[in-house]
């Protein structure tokens, strides 16, 4: 569905524009560590101490919708085709329009002390499993929260 | 800084290309437009401190494991599930 097995463990991502707070790095390896699926990690290739933890936005909200832009799409290498409208919202549950290989991917945050888990809803990480390229692409026309709070165990 | 008063409704230029409008106030928060061309790249101010926030550091220590499996007790998580 997500086309997660497509993406062989240690296979390199790289965001040709890297990602806002990251600008350092531009390439990361995914790890699927078994015991926490869904939660994936984006391990820095220069600095394997430092990684990303990420989850697929359906985990979090199942009627998730993206927007992803046709530069967007071009840039990651999906087809874009003629007359696409500016933004195209995708339901990857529906099948709608959803580009094959592509991974939809929220920022989580830990907990903290006095901090729930949340995740980043707002800017998802899009992922082409294809051409392993990726984007952190902003939801300008959404009102989905930057830090989306999620229930403690 | 500039500070100037906007109402609802009202809006803002920046430049010939960027055009801020205020679309609603509420209590604590404001509903923002930004009209501007592709190139320019918007993002909320907090987007790179987020990002900073979520980097684990070394995420085979059990403690940092345990946080990551905290996070997967409260879900319902559909695709462990069928």
């Amino acid at each position: 569905m997500t086309g997660l097995g497509d993406i062989a463990d240690e296979s390199i991502i790289t965001f040709p524009e890297g990602l806002p707070g990251l600008d350092d790095c531009k390439r990361f390896v995914i790890l699927r560590p078994e015991g926490i699926e869904p939660i994936l990690l984006f391990q820095y290739v220069e600095d394997e101490n430092l990684s990303l933890p990420v989850i697929p936005v359906q985990a979090v909200m199942e009627d998730y919708q993206l927007q992803i832009s046709p530069g967007d799409r071009e840039l990651l290498g999906f087809p874009v085709e003629p007359g696409l409208a500016e933004k195209i919202p995708f339901q990857p549950e529906k099948n709608q329009g959803w580009p094959e290989n592509a991974l939809c991917l929220a920022v989580l945050v830990l907990p903290g002390e006095d901090l729930p888990p949340n995740c980043n809803l707002f800017a998802p990480i899009v992922v082409n499993a294809a051409t392993r390229r990726a984007k952190q692409v902003l939801q300008l026309d959404s009102d989905y929260p930057t830090a989306f709070p999620l229930p403690r165990e | 800084m500039l500070v100037f008063r906007r109402q609802q409704g009202e809006s803002f230029r920046v430049g010939e290309s960027v055009e801020v409008r205020i679309l609603q106030v509420g209590r604590s928060h404001v509903k923002i437009g930004v009209i501007a061309p592709r190139e320019i790249e918007i993002y909320r101010t907090e987007l790179p401190n987020l990002n900073r926030q979520a980097v684990v550091r070394d995420w085979k220590d059990p403690a940092v494991r345990e946080r990551l499996q905290g996070v997967l007790g409260g879900l319902k998580a559909p695709g462990r599930e069928g």
